[in-house]
């Protein structure tokens, strides 16, 4: 079978039983030499000079629907996190501890780059992975597999990447049933229906629907200037990857009380930073539904509140928490709350879905609202502004640290 | 609104009722209307504000979420007669659509149903498989089939749902009677009611009476599964042996006062040729995909998001712009389905889902 053809059942199952077979394994080479394979694959991606860069380059472009230099900033960002201080790092929250067995890695496609962290981490913790593709996205996954085996054929081994349709029982059967680990990338729906098919047993690592906010306490906004450079790093957060992945802020919400209010705020984000952003990184084209979703989002800010329209994004302050749906695309609303009280009412519906929250101003403040979430079994992200779409490779996701259920945990 | 605006278009209503079509009259009658509706609707006016584009030098179509977050209204809401309601496809906010006179919703319901539904039969025995309008009376579907058992029904008419619930032993009794009496007759519903239907009747089949009709309405709003309208067309002909010229689908929303319905069951009965099966819209409505980039009428042929401008929308506003995705057929249109926003989104779910989950 070509790497690229869709898998039968009979085809997922033996490259399941190749897996199995291969040696020597991942923890027999080495961590040293996995590290040091991971990351030169990374960096052989990373280089649009390279045949592999450039062919990702080309078929991310048109898998994943951003413009070219979304698609660029995309992998730079993503692919610069896989350094050997990074991979070393994550192998050291592994104390030692053997993997926890075959991974199923079964990949969405909303953000393209995502593919890499679902592969790479059971890799580094010495588990070898079995990825099904996403449909109508193998772009990166493949490319990893094309890497790998140019810089180590040995290490590439362990990693088997097969494509089949959600909807094809067997072979998602003959997937899960080789599989101590099965970590499922997409909709609460998906992950719940394959979970449910895995074996008694399966350790099973969800990362279901989730959305992402940004939150300035009054000390975060203190003069016209700190708030023209906080849009400016808000705007980085809404454009990466034209708002389609849980790591996207929907919504803004501002402490009234501040120097600079919320509608001044929404303000400075469309006329001066979302612009700004659009001629550095584009939006991509839209499809009709995701146009159809705009024009009644921009017409509903409008009745809620003022909008603040460009032709590739738009702003709205909607006044007090009152949140709704939004369609991406860089469009995003902007509320103000009393406090951090209130902030925390409103998005404890949003429970574990709750990805990352973004927050203005010092350490400190930062901290505090680390502490208002420290009681939710799966907290969200808080970082800065302008950082969200970016993560280290190192750091918890869905709220539960990097190797959760990759490694043996007694 | 002026008075005399209502009662010209009253007066429009009745002239094209017949199928008479005069679109320079109705396009101009729009136009007056829908710019007292700029001045008047405070939620039209605002969204106006906001959106500079003019197409063709045409006000741009409200889209249908204010209705969800504004009320949509020319008059005060203590003149309300009934305010009805989008069923909530989603788990956000409803869309509301208040109404201070219901006159011109009926005079273009009963123009538009006795055209297109019952062309051909003063009354005919209704099964509704939908609630009853003292049931759900923020329903304009329930509305709209009490005021169908009116005009249309005859003492026999009936509904089989009962508690919010398709009442499938009574639909089975009413069909068989019909079977018996050799009485045609018209089953009135939605698509999820006719689903379970399909679910609850497994192999037993019907052979009602020869013009028997059949009309359904709307999507399925996860409410059954969803099945391809080809697919549900060649179910409901087996199951209820009914022929599929005699079966057509009705697209009417809440924001709306006017109902558009396919064309075969008319040609059907009054022997007309055949033409390609459509939607056919009033002489008072006018239906055109748009483009979404520019809000202009997209080209022949090509697919665009559909604007409604419905002249029986006198007290709300008159120029709709729905999600659905159409394209034009003739003189009329092809509903291709709703341009949802879930497809590429990922794990990036609605925040009203989540919310109505909590």
């Amino acid at each position: 079978m070509s790497s690229r053809e869709i898998a039968s059942a009979s085809d997922v199952r033996k490259a399941a039983e190749r897996l199995s077979c291969v040696t020597p394994s991942l923890r027999e080479l080495g961590d040293a030499r996995v590290v040091q394979a991971l990351s030169a694959a990374a960096t052989k991606l990373a280089d649009p000079s390279d045949p592999l860069g450039r062919t990702l380059r080309d078929e991310a472009r048109v898998a994943s629907g951003l413009s070219p230099e979304m698609v660029e900033w995309c992998l730079t960002t993503t692919l610069s996190t896989v350094t050997p201080t990074a991979l070393l790092s994550v192998l050291e929250q592994a104390q030692g501890k053997p993997p926890a067995g075959t991974c199923a890695v079964v990949l969405a496609g909303n953000v393209f780059t995502a593919a890499l962290r679902a592969i790479y981490l059971p890799l580094v913790a010495g588990a070898p992975v079995i990825a099904k593709a996403a449909t109508g996205d193998d772009v990166l996954a493949h490319h990893v597999q094309l890497a790998l085996a140019a810089t180590d054929p040995e290490v590439a081994r362990s990693y088997e990447l097969v494509r089949f349709a959600r909807e094809d029982d067997l072979a998602m059967r003959a997937l899960l049933d080789h599989a101590n680990v099965v970590s499922i990338y997409g909709d609460d729906a998906s992950v719940e229906q394959i979970s449910a098919r895995a074996r008694a047993g399966t350790t099973i690592i969800p990362h279901g629907h989730g959305l992402s906010a940004l939150y300035f306490p009054k000390e975060g906004l203190e003069t016209e200037s700190s708030a023209r450079d906080l849009a400016r790093r808000v705007a980085l957060d809404i454009a990466a990857y034209d708002q389609h992945g849980c790591l996207s802020p929907h919504f803004v919400v501002i402490e009234r009380g501040g120097r600079i209010d919320a509608r001044r705020f929404a303000q400075l984000l469309a006329t001066d930073a979302l612009p700004m952003i659009e001629a550095l990184l584009p939006r991509g084209p839209l499809h009709a539904h995701e146009k159809a979703a705009c024009l009644q989002w921009r017409a509903a800010a409008s009745a809620r509140g003022e909008l603040f329209a460009n032709p590739h994004s738009a702003v709205s302050y909607e006044g007090p928490l009152s949140l709704r749906e939004n369609p991406g695309a860089r469009h995003i609303a902007i509320h103000d709350c009393a406090n951090d009280a209130e902030l925390l009412a409103s998005l404890t519906p949003y429970g574990t879905h709750l990805k990352s929250l973004g927050i203005a101003g010092p350490r400190e403040i930062r901290e505090r609202i680390t502490t208002l979430f420290a009681a939710s079994p799966r907290p969200p992200r808080i970082c800065r502004p302008g950082e969200m779409q970016t993560p280290a490779f190192t750091v918890p996701a869905d709220g539960l640290p990097a190797l959760h259920g990759l490694i043996c945990e007694q | 609104m002026t008075a005399s605006l209502r009662e010209r278009i009253a007066a429009f209503i009745d002239r094209t009722a017949d199928g008479t079509r005069d679109d320079d009259a109705r396009d101009a009658l729009l136009q007056e209307l829908l710019r007292s509706q700029a001045e008047q609707v405070m939620s039209y006016a605002k969204f106006l504000a906001s959106e500079p584009r003019r197409p063709n030098g045409r006000l741009p179509a409200l889209p249908t979420d204010v209705f969800r977050y504004a009320r949509v209204s020319s008059y005060d809401a203590r003149e309300d007669v009934r305010v009805f309601q989008t069923s909530g496809t989603t788990i956000g906010d409803r869309g509301s659509h208040a109404f201070r006179d219901l006159s011109l919703y009926d005079r273009a319901a009963k123009a538009a149903a006795r055209a297109l539904l019952f062309p051909d039969r003063e009354r005919i025995r209704l099964i509704m498989l939908a609630p009853r309008a003292t049931e759900l009376p923020d329903s304009s579907l329930s509305y709209m089939l009490a005021r169908f058992g009116e005009w249309f029904g005859t003492t026999e008419s009936e509904h089989v749902f009962c508690d919010g619930q398709l009442d499938t032993e009574a639909l089975s009794h009413a069909l068989e009677r019909a079977e018996r009496d050799a009485e045609p007759v018209a089953l009135l519903g939605t698509s999820f009611a006719f689903v379970h239907a399909e679910d609850a009747f497994t192999d037993v089949r019907f052979s009602l009476p020869r013009g028997s009709r059949i009309m359904q309405t709307g999507g399925f709003k996860g409410r059954s599964r969803s099945i391809e309208p080809s697919e549900m067309l060649q179910l409901l002909a087996a199951r209820y042996g009914v022929d599929p010229t005699f079966i057509v689908q009705e697209y009417g929303m809440t924001e709306l006062s006017s109902q558009l319905y396919e064309t075969t069951l008319r040609e059907a009965a009054l022997g007309l040729p055949p033409t390609p099966r459509r939607l056919w819209f009033p002489s008072w409505v006018r239906a055109e995909p748009i483009d979404p980039d520019t809000l202009q009428p997209v080209a022949p042929g090509g697919t665009g998001l559909l604007r409604i401008d419905d002249l029986a929308n006198v007290d709300s506003v008159c120029a709709i712009q729905t999600s659905d995705l159409a394209r034009r057929e003739g003189d009329g249109i092809v509903v291709l389905g709703r341009a949802t926003g879930a497809v590429l989104r990922g794990c990036s779910i609605a925040v009203d889902e989540w919310r109505g989950r909590a």
